[in-house]
Parts: C-alpha cells; structure tokens; sequence
C-alpha cells in the first residue's frame, strides 16, 4: 500500500506541487515572521544587554504611566545620586537621563521618527561600567555646547568630528560642536537608533529638566552581595518612593516590553500567513476531493481484490502528509530567506537589524513543519474518508460525473452557520467591551464557512446568471464553458471559495477604507476653522517646542493660536492617551462639535470627555474623572462634552492642566487662524520664515491637513493590499490545479469535440470561460461577503466612521482583476486542452 | 414534411451519380523503426462513391481502424496520399482538418459518443454550431424522425440507453449532411437487436437520402448491411465483396483464415 501511494505521489506529482505552493506560501510567510521577528529580539536583547553591562543596580521611580507605546516616569532629583553614591557597598551611582530628541540632517531636514529606536539623547557617564558607549575618535563631551555621536549615525548621516550638529529638543533647536564618536558595545551604534551625547547640565536642558535624572545608575564595589544592597537602597531613599532593581532585572524588564512592542508587528504579520493557510485548505481539499473521485475506479479495483477501507484511507492521508511535510520544508526554506527581505524591507524603512544572521529557532521549526503537515493532513482528511468508502462494484460501473450539490442537508446546515454567523457577527458589533471584537471575528469566519458549506446549492444558479453575457457572445464555448463550470458545482464552489476569501478581505478593506476617508474628510471639512495647522509630518512622536507656538503667536498676522498635544496617562484605571489644547482658543480654530457645557470653561480641574466614552462610561456633566499621570493623580470634573473624532484620546485637557502635572511637553498641532483683512497667500511665507528655523515642524492648509491623514490610511491599504495578493494568488492556483485536473478528467470528451470538429482555439477559449466563471463566482460571493461586513464594520464604528462608502470604481477594478486572473489561471490547463491527441483522447488506439 | 423524401434527396445531393467522394492511394502507415517497425497500412488504394454504404472488415490488428483514422483526418500517413471531396489531406493544416472534420465529414464511434453536459438536441446541431453556422431545421428533424427520438431532445446522454445513445450519434453524423460519414464499430457496445435497429438507421440514410458511409466493424452481421465489404488483412485490401449479406461474409472470412 505504501508503494501505491509513493507511485500515486508521483503520477500526480504536478498538480500536488501546485497545492504544494499553497502551503509553501502559508508556511514561508508564517516562518519568515518568526524568523525576523526572533532577529529582532535578540539584536533589541543584546542592546539592552549592552547597555546594562556594567550596571549593578538601577533605580528610578515608581508606576510610570504609558499607552501606545509612549511612556512617562517622574524623574529623581540629583540629590538622591549623591545619597546613592554614600551608600555602603556603592563603588559609583550616577544620574542617567535618556529623552527624546531629533538630530537634523546635514541637508536641513529630519527623518520621520517613525523607527523603533527612535533618536534619543543621553547624558555622558564618565564610568565605563555604566556607559555602554566608547569613544573611537576624538572625546567625550564636555563642555555645554559639546556633543557625541555614535559611530553609525556619524556614517549615515555623514557628519565629521569638528562639525556642527542642530539637536531638536525642548526650547528652540540647538547647535552643538561634534567632538566625538563613539561604538555601542561592539557595535557602531544601537540599531535603528541615533544617538547624542552631551554633558549633565545639557542633557537636563534639552531632554529632562534642570538637576533631574531619569534614573541612577549603580555600580557596586566589588564582592558587594547585591541582593543585600538593594535592600540597604531602598531602605535609604524611603520605601514606595524608589524602584530599586538589579541591572539585570531592569534589563529583562526592558526586553519584556519590547518583545511586547515587537509582538503587535508579530500579529500583523501571522495574520497573512493564516489568511493564506486558510485559503489553502481550501485547494488541498477540493485537490485531494478530485484526486479521490478520479481514482474511484482504481480504488474499487483495489477494494476488490482484498484492500480494507482503512488501508485505502491511510494511502491518501499518508499521500497528504507527503505533501505537507515537503511544502512546510520548502516553506521553511523560502521563510527564512524571506526573512532576509523582510529585513531589507524594515532596514530601508530606517529600521536596522544588525547582521550577525538570522535567528532560526527550534520552534519555527518544528512550527513550519507541524503546520505544513496539519493544515494539509486536515483538508485531506474529508477527500481520505471519501477514498475509503469507495465499494468494490464501482470498479464495474462507469464513473459517473458527480452532480450533487444541493441537499437538503447541505442547504439547511449552510443557512443555520451563515445566519448564526451573520448573528455573531451584528451581536459582536452591537455589544461593547472585551468579547466583542472576537465575537466579530467568530462571526466573520463562520459566515464565510456558511458560505462555504452554501456553495454548492448557490454555484448553479449564480453561474447561470454570471454566463448570460458569455452565453450571448460565446455560443457553444460559452455554452460549453458554462456547463462545465455547474456540472460538479462541490467542485466548482470549492474552488472559487478561495478567491472568494480574498475578494472578501480586499473588498472589506476597500469599502472600509473609502468610508473613513469620507468621514474623516467630512468631519474634518466640518470642524476645521483653522487656515494653517503646524504638524510634525509623522506619528505624534517627536513633536516640537511650545516655543513654536508662543513665536507663531506673536506674529501680527496670526489671530489665534492653539496648539494640540497629548501624554500618556491613567485615566479611571485605564492606560491612555490623554489630549491637551488651549481650549480657550481651540473653538475658534477647531470646532469640537461641543454637545453639553462649553470648551472655554474647560480649565485646571476640569476636563471634557467625547460624547462616546461618556454615554459608554455614564459620565455626565459635573462628574469627575479621575486621571493619574507619572507624578502625581487628580480628579478632574466634566465641564464639556463633545462629538468629534479629533482629537483621538477622548479625554481632553487645558494645556496648563497638563502643564501641571507633566514634565516635558512636546506640540503635536498648532492651529492658526490669521488675522482679519489678511490674506492666507500673504501670510502663509511669514508663517513658513517662522518655522523654518524647527525642521520637524510642516506647514498645512486644510486640504493638506486632510490629505495628510487620508494619506495615511492609503499607505495601510497598499501594505494590506500587498499582503493579500499573496491570498489572491493562492487561490488562482487552486483554479488553475482544479482545471488541469477537469481537463485531465474529460480528456475523451475534448478528444470527441475535436473529432466532430471543435478548433483548438475553441477548446481553449472554453476553458478559459470556465475558468473566467469560477473566479467571477468567487469575486459574487466575495463581493457579498465584504459589502456585509464592511456594512456591520462601519456600523460599529459610528460615529468616528458614519458613511458607508462602496467606491464603484475600486469595487468594479477589483471584479475586473479577480476575472482577468481567472482567465489568467485557465492559460495552462486550456493549452494543454487544445494540445491533447485526438486519437489517444478518443481511446481508440 | 412538405418536401418528398426524393425531392429532399436531389436537393442535398444533386443528381446521384458514382463517383467518389473519399479515398486514398498508396496509403502507408508505419509505427515504430527498424525491427520495431509495424505497418500498419502497407500501400492502400480504395475509392468510396458517393451513396455507397461501405464495411471496412479485418481482424483485429489489420490496419482496418488506422485506414478509417487517415481517411477522416485524424490521424496522418507515413507515405501515400487520401483525399475527401478532391482536397487531398496530406496539405492540410490541424486547423483545416478540423474544419474539414466539422462541415464535410460526420463520425460515429464505438462509445462515448456524446458530450455529457449537452442535451440531445444540442449534441445533435454541435458541428453545425461549432462552425457557428444555423442548422437546417427541417433536415435536422428529418433526421431526428428518423431515428425516432423526437420525445427525448431535451435529455441528457446520461438519461439514455446505450442504443438511444447510439441513435444520436447517428443523427450527429447526419445532421451536418457531410460529404462522408465514418463509424467506428458503431455497434460494439450495444446487444445485437439495439444493434441492428441502429444499422437499420444507417442504411436507411443511404438509400434514401445518398449519403455515404464507411463503417469499420469485425462483426459479419453487421457487415450485412453494407452494399460493399473491404476485407483487410496486415495492412492491404485482401478481398472485396459487392451486396455482401452475414453469410458470404462469414465464409470469405473463414478462407482468409486458413491463408
């Protein structure tokens, strides 16, 4: 039996390659993720390994707040260094401050803080144990106007020992004299990071505040028990007041989140590996389904002779796991080489990854493998079980073409999991909280497995109404092509349920897309008074001095003046973004859409919440909202509500309330109305003179404004449109496997045709009819399934998203590409159609 | 039906007259070389007439179904030439011999005749609207009165017996009104009364309407129908018989035999 199946591999060996790339693709794509994202920890592990080398202790205050990955801890005073320093058992402590800046390019401009690392600013530490940085060439900073950079940085941006350098921090930017470069550990820098170092008293100035540290940094004199001394510093600077921890606690710390910063990437990418693992059960299934039915004959011969159902059943399950162990290794292969590209990818994104090899662990091993062989053993196990039942007098009969489709079984089952599904689905988006996004998800897989199990009763009848136009035009092609495509419609909708997946998600996030961009632009078109906004061109990070702002104000031409920021902040219990603006202007530039109380009464003590988080929450007027920040909490009353999607956080603040109780303040937005009788052409260069001097800072009218953030989500829908052609492109592979294996099937029939006088080019066309049917089959289906979801979608996503926008164009383009491809998908088996023997194809030879 | 069964006959076909339609000269078919080789047809000359019925006989392995192959374009010749209605094969393209195929010549085959997603109405017309030509309605039920499946048209080939099966095939082949009908051991599947109903159709279109038919069979019985019987054995015409009836057949055939 084994034998058998080790021939069947072979005389098959085609079209299970095809099914093959399915899980190859799947797997690559899965390993590849674990394979960089395994990379990238350990290059992040050995950086902060690096950077705590030496350290014995750390200590910093306690309970940081933080969301989004921004954070915020309280500093410690420099007095408590030197109380650290006296300790018994401390050889040296030192304050160490690590903020955040932004070095300017020597052609005037700055990157995007968009990178992991980000640019950070740290203060020099004389002690080698505490600084993980080496001077290479020239020296440690130390004068006030000094600066040090890593040896890296010094490379890609071409700066020189002797230059001047400009630092983007807190107060206007700064010009500092390069005296300096230094190695990070054994590297030239820390990867996807700039790094500037100056003295204490700089340091303090530019990134935390004056005679503040963010930490203290301890090294222990030699023989020092450091358990013992954590105690003695914790006992001396006052217990609940400090955070003591060993360098290496603090180090695992670090990683932690970082691993968790890294885990969100993780998810993204794995999505696409289980949408292409999903689509491909899809083609493994409907391959191994015809495999099995075109073996009928063979099998009952077999049963006939004296093979047992379980003999037959391993013999296609083994055949299966054949496939699924060679596809998970070349998909192990392929995913470690993709990792490579993934890593050009991210490192051209200004992302770098230290060389030094991929990180290939045991368990993307064993994971690539068990995956390969699990999904492909599964969506074999029905079409194995099929095999099995084959009895001994079907080797007697003919084999019948299989026309079944549309039990009653099959009808009721399809329609209880897709209303149970569409149920799920509306009962996630009508319920809040925990649950619900996965009671969506639920909902989403069951509806498109609702359609699965449906397809076959649907197939005929869609088929029917897609093939009139062909019908028309084709004649006995389309006539042909069209009774090719119902004659096993199990076949057919199992096929075109692949590209329905994927016309599904491109549809949904498509339709998703467009109905922000509508809203957003209505929205910000509705509440937009301002005729500039001062963004920083990227994310919210590395935003610029309220120095701007107070400069953008004094300007005669300028009427208004509010500028927008946030901070990280526990607001009742929950990690958050809190927004701040001067609400005492903010309505003259920005309408909030205020429902209840007014913006301007919005003052220290009080806060305004967005209509959404209120009625969600219960808060109403003249409630308090209890908010804590890194140094302090406060209880906060409701003094407006309002109903707009700007800004994002939901809670906001007067910037003095923020100014209170955070440390650094950094604008994200400045807002300006210009003064009555200007003109904005007029003033529009003396605003640009003014922040000329800030490079992170960019100047937008409203359209620009706009198109910034619908832009925005146009550089997601490309990277998600690029991931899901790899879905597409799997499930053309499936129509291509399951036409190759119908051409095989009907070869008497073709060879009939040809006989009686079909062309060859007739032979072809009809099976790219065919083939052009399936794929509009699953673009109908696909279609439907995105228009419900994206319809329920943007129903739970009201009010921030309160159009449903169908853009015909996209939708059509889509419909257009998926049909094409289909006709794309049909090129091989139809040649191979028309190239058939006439004589071998009749059987009469 | 308005016209006489003559009257359609002189419509279609003209004035009858004895001359042929199809045939070869000097056919050679080989397979395989050197030792391996097999002559398959080893220098055939024969003529088909116009309104002849004829039966191509031999044991199995004489080359009997290779001459019916080169004869419809099918299949093509080591050396020699055939020729269908003046146009000699051997200068046609694949796209010509299937054009040829389509609108000159009508097949029968053993089995799998039908095209299993068309009903019997569209496998009927299927040459005439592969061509993308309209059929001639009243000839195509001419025909399908003839062989009687008036009440079936819209049946799959599945819903049919073997026989009615074949019945259509014939209609098949008639419908197009070819120049030439070749059938392939029509009636090798079916059991000898279904088989003779469906000769009994075959002869009918001969004599009433002239068309031509060359039919390879091994059965004497069925050779009975013909008005003519080639015997073939290793490649070359070895006897020919005129109005042969089941009894000469089987005799001939018992001293070709003992050769």
């Amino acid at each position: 039996m084994f034998k058998l199946t080790l021939k069947n591999l072979w005389a098959y060996r085609t079209r299970l390659a095809l099914t093959g790339v399915a899980v190859v693709l799947g797997v690559a794509f899965m390993a590849g993720t674990m394979v960089l994202t395994d990379t990238m920890k350990r290059s992040f592990d050995a950086v902060f390994e690096t950077t705590n080398a030496g350290v014995d202790l750390v200590v910093q205050r306690p309970q940081p707040v933080g969301a989004n990955g921004f954070s915020d801890r309280q500093r410690v005073d420099s007095a408590s260094v030197d109380e650290v320093r006296a300790i018994k058992g401390v050889d040296n402590a030192s304050g160490s401050i690590l903020g955040m800046t932004q070095l300017v390019n020597k052609d005037g401009t700055v990157n995007p803080p968009g990178d992991i690392g980000g640019t950070v600013g740290v203060n020099w530490i004389d002690d080698e144990r505490l600084n993980p940085l080496r001077v290479e060439s020239g020296r440690a900073p130390v004068a006030d106007n000094e600066v040090l950079i890593d040896k890296a940085t010094m490379v890609s941006h071409g700066y020189q020992v002797g230059e001047k350098v400009t630092l983007l921090a807190k107060g206007r930017p700064v010009t500092l004299d390069l005296v300096g470069v230094a190695t990070f550990g054994e590297l030239d820098g820390p990867p996807g990071t700039v790094l500037a170092a100056v003295n204490d008293q700089t340091a303090q100035a530019l990134f935390a505040q004056p005679g503040q540290y963010d930490s203290i940094v301890v090294a222990a004199e030699k023989g020092t028990d450091i358990d013992v001394l954590v105690a003695d510093v914790e006992n001396a600077l006052g217990a609940g007041n400090f955070e003591v921890m060993t360098g290496a606690q603090d180090t695992a710390r670090r990683q932690d989140d970082l691993h968790q910063e890294l885990g969100f990437f993780n998810t993204f990418l794995m999505a696409f590996a289980i949408v292409s693992l999903f689509v491909g059960t899809f083609i493994i299934y409907n391959t191994f389904s015809i495999l099995v039915a075109q073996r009928t004959k063979e099998s009952a011969m077999l049963r006939a002779i004296g093979a047992n159902k379980r003999q037959l059943l391993w013999s296609t399950a083994s055949e299966s796991a054949a496939v699924g162990v060679v596809a998970g290794a070349i998909g192990l292969g392929l995913g470690i080489a993709m990792s490579f590209g993934l890593k050009a990818m991210v490192g051209a994104a200004g992302f770098d990854v230290p060389d030094g090899g991929a990180v290939i662990a045991a368990r993307t091993v064993i994971a690539a493998l068990s995956v390969g062989v699990g999904v492909t053993v599964i969506s074999a196990v029905g079409p194995a079980m099929r095999a099995g039942r084959v009895r001994p007098m079907a080797a007697l009969r003919d084999v019948a073409i299989e026309r079944t489709g549309a039990s009653v079984v099959r009808t009721v089952v399809g329609i209880v999991m897709t209303v149970g599904g569409v149920a799920a689905f509306a009962g996630g988006i009508i319920a809040t909280g925990e649950g619900s996004l996965s009671l969506i998800a639920i909902g989403f897989l069951v509806t498109v497995l609702g359609f699965f199990v449906l397809g076959p009763v649907i197939a005929r009848p869609v088929i029917r109404v897609l093939a009139m136009p062909i019908s028309l035009w084709g004649g006995t092609t389309g006539e042909l092509a069209r009774e090719n495509a119902t004659r096993s419609p199990k076949r057919t909708a199992a096929t075109a349920s692949a590209l329905m997946v994927g016309v599904a998600l491109v549809g949904f996030i498509t339709i998703l897309a467009a109905s922000t961009k509508v809203s957003v632009d209505e929205a910000i078109g509705n509440s937009m008074r301002a005729d500039f906004v001062v963004e920083t061109g990227a994310r919210g990070e590395g935003g610029f001095s309220p120095d701007l702002a107070e400069r953008l104000e004094a300007l005669p031409e300028v009427a208004t003046v509010s500028s927008y920021r946030f901070a990280p902040a526990e607001i009742e219990g929950n990690a958050a973004l809190l927004d701040a603006a001067r609400t005492e202007t903010i309505g003259d530039v920005f309408d909030l859409n205020v429902k209840e109380g007014a913006i301007e009464d919005v003052r220290d003590g009080s806060i305004a919440v967005v209509k959404s988080k209120a009625d969600k929450q219960g808060l109403r007027m003249g409630d308090t909202v209890h908010v804590r920040f890194a140094a302090d909490e406060v209880d906060l009353k409701i003094a407006a509500i309002y109903d707009a999607n700007f800004p994002e956080g939901g809670y906001l603040v007067d910037i003095a309330t923020m100014e209170a109780h955070v440390a650094d303040q950094y604008d994200s937005k400045i807002f300006m109305a210009i003064a009555g009788g200007e003109s904005a052409d007029q003033v529009r260069p003396i605003v640009e003179e003014t922040i000329r001097e800030y490079p992170n800072a960019k100047l937008a009218d409203k359209a620009a404004f706009t198109r910034r953030i619908t832009e925005g989500i146009d550089a997601i829908l490309n990277m998600v449109y690029g991931l899901l052609t790899l879905a597409v492109m799997i499930a053309l592979i499936g129509i291509a496997n399951t036409l190759a294996l119908s051409v095989h099937e009907r070869t008497r029939e073709i060879g009939l045709l040809r006989a009686v006088g079909m062309t060859k080019r007739q032979v072809r066309l009809t099976v790219r009819l065919e083939s052009m049917l399936i794929a509009l089959l699953g673009v109908a289906l696909g279609t439907c399934l995105a228009l419900g979801l994206a319809w329920g979608i943007v129903k739970a996503l009201e009010p921030n998203v309160n159009h449903f926008v169908v853009p015909p164009i996209e939708m059509l383009a889509i419909a257009a590409v998926a049909a094409a491809a289909g006709v794309f998908a049909g090129l091989g088996p139809a040649r191979r159609a028309s190239k058939l023997n006439v004589l071998d194809a009749i059987g009469t030879n | 039906m308005t016209m006489t069964l003559d009257a359609l006959r002189t419509e279609v076909f003209g004035t009858p007259a004895r001359k042929p339609v199809a045939g070869a000269l000097d056919a050679v078919k080989t397979y395989g070389r050197g030792e391996a080789e097999v002559r398959a047809l080893d220098g055939v000359s024969v003529d088909f007439y116009a309104g002849d019925f004829t039966a191509i006989m031999g044991p199995s392995g004489s080359g009997k179904s290779t001459l019916m192959h080169v004869l419809a374009g099918l299949d093509d010749l080591t050396s020699g030439s055939v020729y269908v209605g003046g146009t000699d094969l051997s200068t046609l393209n694949d796209k010509a011999l299937t054009k040829l195929r389509r609108d000159r010549i009508g097949f029968i085959f053993q089995a799998f005749n039908l095209v299993p997603t068309l009903n019997v109405y569209e496998n009927i017309v299927l040459p005439m609207t592969l061509a993308g030509r309209k059929a001639d309605r009243q000839w195509v039920e001419a025909v399908i009165d003839i062989v009687g499946l008036d009440h079936r048209l819209k049946h799959r080939p599945s819903e049919l017996s073997g026989g009615q099966q074949q019945r259509v095939a014939v209609a098949r082949a008639l419908a197009s009104r070819p120049a030439i009908v070749f059938a392939d051991e029509p009636t090798g599947n079916l059991d000898s009364v279904t088989g003779a109903e469906v000769l009994a159709f075959m002869r009918q279109a001969v004599r009433e309407y002239g068309q031509t038919i060359v039919m390879v069979t091994h059965d004497p019985v069925a050779a009975g129908y013909a008005d003519r019987a080639i015997c073939l054995v290793d490649g070359q015409i070895v006897d020919e018989l005129h109005d042969p009836n089941t009894d000469s057949v089987i005799d001939r055939m018992k001293t070709l035999g003992r050769k």
